[in-house]
């Protein structure tokens, strides 16, 4: 470690030494219209060649020669900026760029060159195009679109990427960990895709500053306000309504920007809802809704630095009742997050930017059952509470260090305070309390602790990513510390071809129990613990990628190796086996692998512009407790993933899109024969975990949109289409019932496809005021 | 408006709801394999049967076993004999021998067209030993460590010895009768006064415990609690049943069933080896919609070459009178 540290201190000392014929270019890149940060934004000069992209906060750095530069910025969907500046010592510009006519946006619709190995960066434009179920625009079922990321059952919010299971993301909104992802029992995601600016996916090559998860990074930046004037969408669909307010604060210094989203079925059934809650009806009720509300306020500082603070709240509530004279039950399941981080940067210096971020997130899930019985007057209550909760504060540190085009070192430190509450228990039976917490499934509170450091070293035709990260747990007296080495390798062979390779070592802190991976409230966040060790991975990857103008092409393979892994003990779960730890209900030491091949072949330009993608993977996991310590295939494995997406300008006004996709069915059990017990009686035969699949997923959907203004001068939106629209029977599970006959027992088993999702027509509108 | 908000919702429950759940998939014989079962009792003679699989879709057939199989029965490295196959049973049977206690057996089938199949070697349990076995009444305010009503409340305590191998399942089960002059139709079952409503054991998963099915008429239907040897140490393990002393009876005389007090208690006091405790215990299929949510079991097998259960037991049964 001490080599390491020695060698960036003389990088440092002979860039700084030899960056005294040059000066830096600093600055932010910025949308003219709202004043919003561009993330990803390529600036460059093209008399010197060189050029970089813009971080999270639209802040770059180049170093320039003394004299005349052409600086260039290219954004998606936005204009070429080209301007001329003369040059003789550190200078900071404000780029600010304008959005392009369809024109422009058909000849010229190119990405960013992202050529880092394993980052996807959409535009958030293009994911909303994507036809999702009920025509609702959702980023995260959009990413599986992309090769190396699956979503579990049709219509869940899961993602599986590269064979790990979805615990193992780990999901960022605005630095704050979001760890609950899906509203409606996961046939929806919780974010607000009118809200959020940015989403970058990593799915291997992570970079030093990421930790805490296996599988993949995926970072979303709201969006901050328009600082420029005030603005208002609001779009009503099938399943939601969606409403986002944004403004100046302070023109051209600070905004606020708010989103809400609603279930429609909440606000048509509130007057039942509210006949539940004060039990004044007769007969059975239900009742299910969600929300989500997104709150971004910043301000930019006469020094240029800023200040961000957002919250982010989502929440699901199911809600069922019976009242009849005698006796009054109610059930209610609420799940639901809460997120927030302040955040403050500043340039110390033009090549050295550092910020500070403080973070909270909350996840909690109770399932509450009161029945109350009244007989002559006496009323008896029983009630079963069960809760579940994690909780983190986190504060972190950042220093980004540019000294030259050659090299972005950036160093962190973070630290995050854990409780989780894996188990909170309490039941009441004839008004009489009788149990809190029997399972002793009691708060843990756990520190962890990581510091890293980086360098992109652009050393033409190479660019690596060297980093390196320090983790560290401490929980029940015990203390986890592990290296994890970073490093990527891109050599660009060409113009247009790059080979790339790349290594990486993660850790993950915590676990996720779950039985069932459908994305249910009754999966539950707990920590390694002095018992059960954290997951490690190291993965191994090489691509190649070929970048022209109007196409993209990429192939890549990876193999992941993973220690330490959990498996549910047959027939436990953590739910009703709840009088026990949660320790002792799982099989620790569970390895795993995974591997596969990813290409994309991405059309960029033009009146129709989309891409294909396949994937082939393999997941595998292996336990002396399961399968007699055979490797089996994990819940996660797909073979085979094949994706079209399809965009066609048919006019200025009309928008065509379709996307269909392909996917292996998942490994599940299934009775490989019935046959005669000692009991004498039929019975499934089932060998073993994972030994069969479910029957493979395809789906088409096709959509059309339509936008024009109103005479108020407001643009409007149309959308329409279909889902499903071959209507192909999808599975979500496999039921097994036996047949029972008369005198004869049982029969034979009867197993049922079911799905949720049939043919499905949609319409969404949506307008935008100013 | 209001009529519009029910349509809303009455089509949105549709679509929601509209689960293409009538897709009937219908699978394959993946496996052909032969099925090796038997209980071996002890004193008894052996019954062995020797069955195939059939397509878990399919209806099961009606001759699920092998006629022709050749069945051997083998005391250590010793053939004690080649079993015969009973037509009415189903099953192959070796009349004129009994299962020895304390003896270790293996079964070999073969079929033709299938490779051999055997059992493990299956050590038979040693006869049960019941230190003392004792009855009373209880008065109605004795507390009683299980939610039932009990009319006429009866305990039977039984000690046992704890003379068989650790790992060994200690089964008691009891029922009040009406002997002389008439048989009882339906005696009273008995609980273990351990059980408590709230299933605190946790005997489904709990390895001190567990739920056996009692395996012998009247018994057959019911489940008895078994006590896991190897969490009673070398003591012997003293077990209360409470049963009901008012039991129904029928009256061959009058040709009518009726109510009356019992007059005697049938005790079946056994040893399970754990093989039947681990199949009864993986042999929890999951159905309906459960599929959804929890993982199922593999199927317990202790046969190679096939699939299957060759496990002892040795009981005792005797008649307490009141």
């Amino acid at each position: 470690m001490k080599g390491v540290l020695v060698v960036f201190t003389l990088i440092i000392c002979h860039q700084l030494a030899t960056a005294q014929k040059n000066v830096k270019l600093s600055g932010r890149v910025i949308i003219a219209e709202s004043g919003e940060a561009v993330i990803g934004a390529v600036v460059y000069s093209s008399n010197a060649n060189q050029y970089t992209t813009t971080n999270q906060y639209g802040q770059f750095v180049l170093t320039l020669p003394t004299g005349i530069q052409e600086i260039r910025c290219n954004y998606p969907s936005y204009k070429n900026y080209i301007d001329t500046l003369h040059l003789r010592q550190d200078s900071t510009v404000t780029i600010r760029v304008e959005p392009s006519t369809l024109e422009e946006v058909i000849i010229k619709n190119a990405n960013p060159p992202s050529d880092y190995l394993g980052l996807v960066r959409i535009p958030i434009t293009t994911l909303k195009q994507i036809p999702m179920l009920l025509g609702e625009p959702d980023l995260f079922k959009s990413l599986a679109f992309i090769p190396g990321i699956m979503t579990g059952q049709e219509g869940s919010t899961g993602l599986y990427v590269r064979g790990s299971s979805p615990d193992q993301n780990l999901v960022l909104l605005d630095e704050a960990i979001v760890y609950n992802t899906s509203h409606a029992f996961g046939f929806v995601s919780v974010f607000n895709p009118d809200a959020v600016k940015n989403m970058d996916v990593y799915k291997g090559a992570f970079p030093a500053r990421y930790g805490g998860r296996i599988a993949s990074i995926i970072d979303l930046t709201m969006k901050e306000g328009n600082n420029q004037r005030s603005r208002k969408e609001f779009a009503i669909g099938m399943l939601n309504s969606r409403l986002l307010i944004e403004g100046p604060i302070q023109k051209n210094r600070s905004s606020y920007l708010i989103a809400a989203r609603t279930m429609h079925t909440s606000l048509l059934q509130l007057r039942q809802l509210g006949k539940i809650i004060l039990r004044k009806n007769y007969g059975n009720s239900f009742n299910f809704w969600f929300y989500d509300l997104n709150l971004k306020l910043n301000h930019t500082f006469e020094d240029n630095s800023q200040l961000l603070f957002s919250v982010y709240s989502n929440h699901d509530n199911l809600q069922s009742g019976s009242r009849s004279s005698e006796k009054k039950t109610q059930n209610s399941l609420d799940w639901g997050s809460i997120t927030s981080s302040l955040r403050y940067n500043r340039s110390l210096l033009p090549q050295l930017f550092w910020r500070v971020v403080g973070t909270f997130s909350h996840f909690n899930t109770q399932f509450l059952s009161t029945t109350v019985n009244t007989i002559e007057k006496e009323s008896s209550k029983d009630e079963s509470q069960l809760k579940n909760s994690i909780r983190d504060w986190t504060i972190k540190s950042i220093f980004d260090f540019t000294p030259s085009n050659t090299h972005k070192i950036s160093a962190g430190f973070e630290q995050t305070f854990h409780r989780y509450f894996p188990g909170q228990l309490k039941v009441i039976r004839n008004n009489t309390t009788l149990a809190t917490n029997l399972n002793g499934s009691l708060p843990i509170y756990t520190r962890e602790l990581a510091m890293y450091l980086e360098d992109e070293i652009n050393l033409k035709p190479f660019r690596a990513q060297l980093g390196i990260r320090r983790s560290q747990l401490s929980v029940e007296n015990h203390t986890y510390a592990n290296w994890e080495p970073r490093a990527s390798l891109t050599w660009r062979l060409s113009e247009h071809h790059s080979l790339q390779g790349g290594y990486c070592r993660m850790q993950q802190y915590m676990h996720q129990v779950t039985s069932n991976g459908v994305g249910l409230p009754n999966e539950i966040w707990v920590p390694a613990t002095a018992k059960v060790r954290p997951i490690r991975s190291d993965q191994f990857e090489l691509g190649w990628k070929v970048d022209q103008a109007s196409f993209h092409f990429s192939l890549e393979g990876y193999y992941k190796d993973i220690q330490d892994l959990l498996e549910y003990q047959y027939g436990s779960d953590v739910v009703t086996d709840y009088q026990k730890n949660w320790q002792d209900l799982v099989i620790t030491g569970v390895k795993g692998r995974a591997y596969g091949i990813e290409t994309m072949l991405q059309k960029k330009v033009g009146r129709l512009n989309g891409w294909l993608s396949y994937t082939y993977a393999v997941s595998q996991r292996q336990t002396p407790a399961i399968n007699n310590g055979d490797w089996f295939y994990a819940r996660y494995d797909r073979r085979h993933n094949a994706t079209i997406v399809a965009n066609y300008q048919l006019t200025p006004k009309w928008n065509l899109v379709a996307n269909w996709i392909y996917q292996t069915g998942h490994p599940i059990d299934l009775p490989l024969a019935s046959y005669i017990t000692i009991q004498g009686v039929p019975r499934p035969y089932y060998t073993g975990r994972n030994q069969t699949r479910m029957p493979h997923i395809h789906r088409l959907d096709v959509g059309a949109s339509y936008k024009n203004i109103t005479k108020k001068g407001r643009e409007y939106r149309w959308n329409v289409g279909l889902y499903n629209a071959y209507n192909r029977t999808n599975p979500f599970y496999l039921e097994v019932n036996p047949v029972f006959v008369q005198g004869v027992g049982i029969e034979k088993y009867e197993v049922f496809q079911r799905g949720f999702f049939p043919i499905l027509p949609y319409f969404s509108y949506q307008i935008f005021y100013f | 408006m209001k009529i519009l908000n029910y349509l809303y919702l009455l089509g949105l429950f549709l679509i929601l709801n509209a689960c293409q759940g009538d897709k009937q998939l219908f699978l394959g014989n993946n496996t052909h394999l032969v099925v090796l079962n038997s209980l071996l009792v002890a004193h008894e003679t052996p019954l062995v049967y020797v069955g195939k699989t059939w397509s878990v879709t399919d209806s099961k057939p009606s001759k699920t076993y092998y006629e022709n199989a050749i069945v051997e029965l083998w005391e250590n490295q010793n053939l004690i004999g080649v079993l015969s196959f009973n037509q009415t049973l189903g099953q192959y049977e070796f009349p004129n021998y009994t299962i020895q206690p304390n003896k270790v057996y293996t079964l070999k089938a073969f079929v033709e067209g299938h490779e051999k199949v055997e059992s493990k070697p299956i050590r038979i349990p040693a006869d049960v030993q019941i230190k003392s076995i004792s009855t009373r009444f209880l008065s109605s305010n004795e507390p009683i460590n299980i939610n039932r009503t009990f009319r006429q409340p009866i305990s039977i305590k039984a000690t046992l010895e704890n003379n068989t191998n650790s790992g060994d399942y200690m089964v008691l089960d009891a029922e009040s009768l009406l002997i002389n002059p008439t048989d009882t139709l339906y005696g009273s079952a008995a609980y273990p006064t351990e059980i408590d409503p709230n299933n605190t054991l946790g005997f489904e998963k709990n390895p001190c415990y567990a739920e056996a099915p009692t395996l012998l008429p009247p018994f057959s239907s019911r489940y008895a609690l078994a006590y896991n040897t190897q969490c009673l140490g070398a003591s012997p393990k003293e077990i209360e049943l409470v049963a009901d002393g008012y039991t129904l009876f029928y009256d061959k005389n009058v040709k009518n069933s009726s109510f009356n007090n019992a007059n005697a208690i049938r005790v079946l006091s056994a040893i399970y080896l754990p093989d039947y405790i681990l199949f009864r215990r993986a042999d929890r299929a999951v159905e309906g919609s459960d599929n959804a949510f929890v993982p199922t079991q593999p199927t317990y097998s202790n046969v190679k070459g096939g699939i299957g259960i060759v496990t002892a037991i040795n009981r005792k049964i005797q008649i307490v009178k009141l």
